[in-house]
């Protein structure tokens, strides 16, 4: 376990290495990425300011919803940077040599590839959920417990997409696409979930569970869900996460690597 | 992949209106007639107008692969005006297929004007919109000219026009002052300006800004242009 | 007999994509697959200390080997057993024990000098400092390379980054060795630089090594065994000089000869060179004697040699016999 985190931590540290070789190119993307924060939270502000509600939620509950969102798809990009540069791995056959080295290859190609920027997005995220957190009265003592708790749990289902990503880039390289999917249909989860109407909200919570990992969360600290929905959603995240690594270890058996 | 993006984003704009409005009648003076058909009207008219194949021109000067529309015997901004309208020969269909998918589903009551010669001035917006998106979107595309930092910029560009041109909501809403300033700007002509026109809103500060700035873009993209091809050292070749 | 590596029926068979030529739009949705077979029935050994050479055309099989037998693919069938471990489970005991090079592929990382790499690796294989420290400059000095490693990689011409490779690869002292193609693209100087350091290292440290080449100075110079591989088959298994005794059905004769000199008529067939003052004749071993003999015939020549066929000659014999 000790060498396992050592091992992790060069990882990261020669990624943050590598990011910082362009400073000016990750600047201006920090730059960017928090103009985009700034304008939607503004615009959600100034909208709810005028209208009091949004399907139920007042606004600060409806910046909380935001925020949570902006803050698990930070720490998910946080994690899983190297994803995005799987393919070229596998097209160069670079990957092989990666799986005889004694570690698990997820250490390299799912978390091995942290970014600078994205600390630095998630600390700010960080800093404003928390003070939202405290502007609303939480209505039981065990709230934050719950927060925390489904947030880790959206962060595991993040992490089974990711790794079930991995695996369809051992059988077909065409990784991309899949990966732009997900940003895109996770983004559906940047409001609270109960602004679609009925078909898409179910399964937003059922199959493809947006609204469990990005709604949850601040309905938990509102006290709004139930112990079932709790253990539901903590179920769904190990089963998803379970089913990935299933996957994974069925497509290294059929994968044909390239070159040579 | 793009259009499911796409598709996602009106998705989520629509639904924040539709839930917005699930608590009170009217919002900033719109109801909520007026502003379904602002947001289905503002998605046919991006389609129309954003620029997709200029982001390609920055990659092809970085590489130096422009040299190749150099020694064509036409002229290089024709050649991108072909290319653009070709594109959105499939993507101005595929986004007026994707709002009848919404409309089946959701069935909101739309507020369609019936004045045809406002569809004339329409028109007359939507084709300055598309040229002021495009030399605009040029110009930046050039800067490649000079640095090879072009994604960053670009992302900033379009972020920022993603809120700035009423693609998210109809920029009267907001506060006057603001308001006066984003006029200013090209940017409300992009998606703002030909949508309020066609949805009855009176046309002709929107009509001449569009004027002022058509001219200004493509002074601007002409002016880039010559001085960049000047100063180009054709590096990737 | 201490095996190390033992190979077994091995046979590896992938589903290839047919794209057919003018398929037209169809076969975007209906995708034929065909069976391709890249290994077949393979069985073999190598020996504790043993290098054991592949030689074949490109598409072999050999890669295809070396990647089964280091873990990276699972066998469809037959079995590999490695010191007792199965390569495809990956067992971390079993990984700290081989070191994978293949030519051109790069482990070090790129934006980065090479020093991160070495220094990332021994953290992967858990070397002690001591270790590490002895590890890295025993390998530095082999391959000339210690000005290289503050440089980021992708500065560096193909030759010094696969000398950086070899350190990175040899740092954790691995005892089995795979080397696929390791010395391609590499100039003669550099070609010829590596081979006498992987003959140092063997001395020294005495791998079983694996290894690919298309190059018969490699086979040559450091190979106790070898194997040709033809169409996912191996069709000869054993050490080079009884592959040619086997299969070198002709010889080599040099001539040096004197200005008066007449070379008969009959002999005019065999000729392959002729230059004066030299001649080379390429003979079936059977008429060797008579050639000689008439060639002594033609007149005055201060030297005259007999030589074995060169090995690409045998090897190629050998692998087109087996192609047909």
């Amino acid at each position: 376990m000790k060498h396992t985190l050592s091992l992790l931590k060069l990882f990261s540290y020669y990624s943050i290495k590598k990011t910082l070789a362009q400073p000016l190119s990750v600047f201006l993307f920090v730059v960017a990425k928090i103009i985009r924060f700034a304008l939607f939270f503004f615009f959600i502000h100034y909208l709810l300011s005028k209208t009091r509600m949004l399907v139920g939620y007042t606004l600060t509950e409806t910046l909380l919803f935001f925020l949570t969102f902006s803050l698990i798809d930070g720490i998910a990009q946080l994690l899983f940077r190297e994803v995005y540069r799987f393919r070229p791995l596998v097209t160069e056959g670079t990957l092989d040599l990666v799986l005889t080295k004694p570690y698990h290859p997820f250490l390299q190609i799912l978390i091995g590839g942290i970014d600078i920027l994205d600390v630095v997005m998630v600390c700010i995220y960080g800093v404003f959920a928390l003070y939202f957190l405290r502007q609303i009265d939480s209505s039981y003592s065990l709230s934050l417990v719950v927060y925390i708790l489904l947030i880790v749990n959206a962060l595991i289902i993040a992490a089974a997409a990711h790794i079930c990503i991995l695996a369809l880039g051992l059988i077909s390289s065409e990784i991309d696409n899949a990966l732009s999917l997900f940003r895109d249909i996770t983004r559906l989860g940047s409001l609270p979930i109960d602004i679609y109407s009925e078909p898409i909200r179910t399964i937003l919570n059922t199959v493809v569970p947006v609204g469990v990992m990005m709604s949850f969360p601040v309905k938990g600290y509102l006290g709004l869900l139930s112990i079932q929905s709790l253990v539901y959603s903590l179920l769904l995240g190990t089963v998803l996460l379970w089913t990935s690594l299933y996957m994974w270890r069925r497509a290294l058996v059929h994968y044909q690597s390239w070159g040579g | 992949m793009w259009r499911f993006r796409l598709l996602v984003q009106l998705l989520i704009i629509y639904m924040l209106w539709n839930g917005v409005f699930a608590h009170t009648d009217t919002i900033f003076g719109y109801s909520k007639q007026y502003m379904m058909s602002y947001i289905l009207g503002v998605t046919v008219v991006s389609a129309i107008t954003t620029t997709m194949r200029t982001t390609d021109i920055a990659g092809d000067v970085l590489k130096g692969t422009v040299v190749n529309y150099l020694i064509k015997p036409i002229s290089f901004f024709k050649y991108l005006l072909a290319k653009e309208a070709a594109d959105k020969l499939i993507h101005v269909p595929l986004a007026i297929f994707e709002i009848g998918l919404l409309l089946v589903f959701f069935h909101p009551l739309l507020y369609i004007p019936s004045n045809i010669p406002l569809y004339l001035l329409f028109f007359l917006s939507v084709s300055m919109g598309w040229c002021i998106s495009f030399f605009i979107s040029l110009s930046l595309s050039f800067i490649a000219f000079w640095t090879t930092e072009i994604w960053a910029p670009r992302f900033i560009f379009t972020v920022v026009v993603s809120f700035v041109a009423g693609s998210l909501f109809p920029l009267d809403i907001l506060p006057k002052p603001l308001y006066i300033v984003l006029l200013a700007t090209p940017f409300p002509y992009f998606f703002y300006a030909p949508t309020a026109i066609v949805l009855g809103k009176a046309p002709w500060t929107l009509l001449i800004g569009s004027g002022i700035w058509l001219i200004i873009s493509f002074t601007l993209a002409r002016f880039i242009w010559q001085k960049g091809i000047k100063e180009f050292s054709f590096y990737g070749i | 007999m201490d095996h190390d590596i033992l190979v077994t029926h091995l046979t590896k068979a992938y589903k290839v994509r047919e794209v057919k030529k003018g398929g037209g739009f169809m076969q975007f949705f209906k995708r034929k697959y065909s069976d391709h077979t890249a290994l077949s029935d393979v069985s073999f050994t190598v020996n504790k200390g043993e290098v054991m050479g592949m030689v074949g055309p490109n598409g072999a099989g050999k890669t295809t080997t070396m990647k089964m037998l280091s873990g990276i693919l699972y066998p469809t069938s037959g079995s590999i057993r490695i010191r007792g471990y199965v390569p495809f489970e990956k067992k971390h005991a079993f990984l700290r024990q081989i070191s994978f090079v293949m030519g051109r592929k790069n482990q070090l990382i790129w934006d980065l000098p090479a020093i991160d790499t070495f220094r990332l690796n021994k953290e992967i294989y858990e070397l002690d400092d001591a270790v590490y420290k002895r590890s890295l400059s025993t390998l530095l000095d082999f391959l000339d390379a210690h000005e290289l490693i503050h440089r980021p990689v992708k500065t560096l011409s193909l030759g010094q980054r696969m000398r950086l490779e070899l350190v990175a690869a040899l740092l954790h002292n691995p005892s089995i060795l795979f080397l696929d193609e390791p010395t391609l693209g590499l100039d003669i100087v550099v070609h010829s630089s590596i081979l006498r350091f992987l003959q140092e290292y063997r001395r020294e440290f005495h791998p079983t090594i694996l290894l690919s080449s298309h190059d018969m100075r490699d086979v040559e110079q450091l190979t106790n065994r070898l194997m040709l591989v033809n169409k996912g088959k191996i069709v000869y298994q054993g050490t080079l000089n009884a592959l040619v005794h086997l299969y070198g059905t002709h010889k080599r004769i040099r001539v040096v000869r004197e200005k008066s000199y007449v070379l008969s008529k009959k002999l005019k067939k065999l000729v392959t060179t002729d230059t004066f003052p030299l001649l080379e004749l390429r003979v079936k071993r059977s008429d060797l004697e008579d050639t000689v003999s008439q060639l002594l015939l033609g007149g005055k020549c201060t030297d005259l040699t007999v030589e074995n066929e060169s090995i690409e000659k045998v090897i190629e014999e050998v692998l087109s016999i087996n192609s047909s």
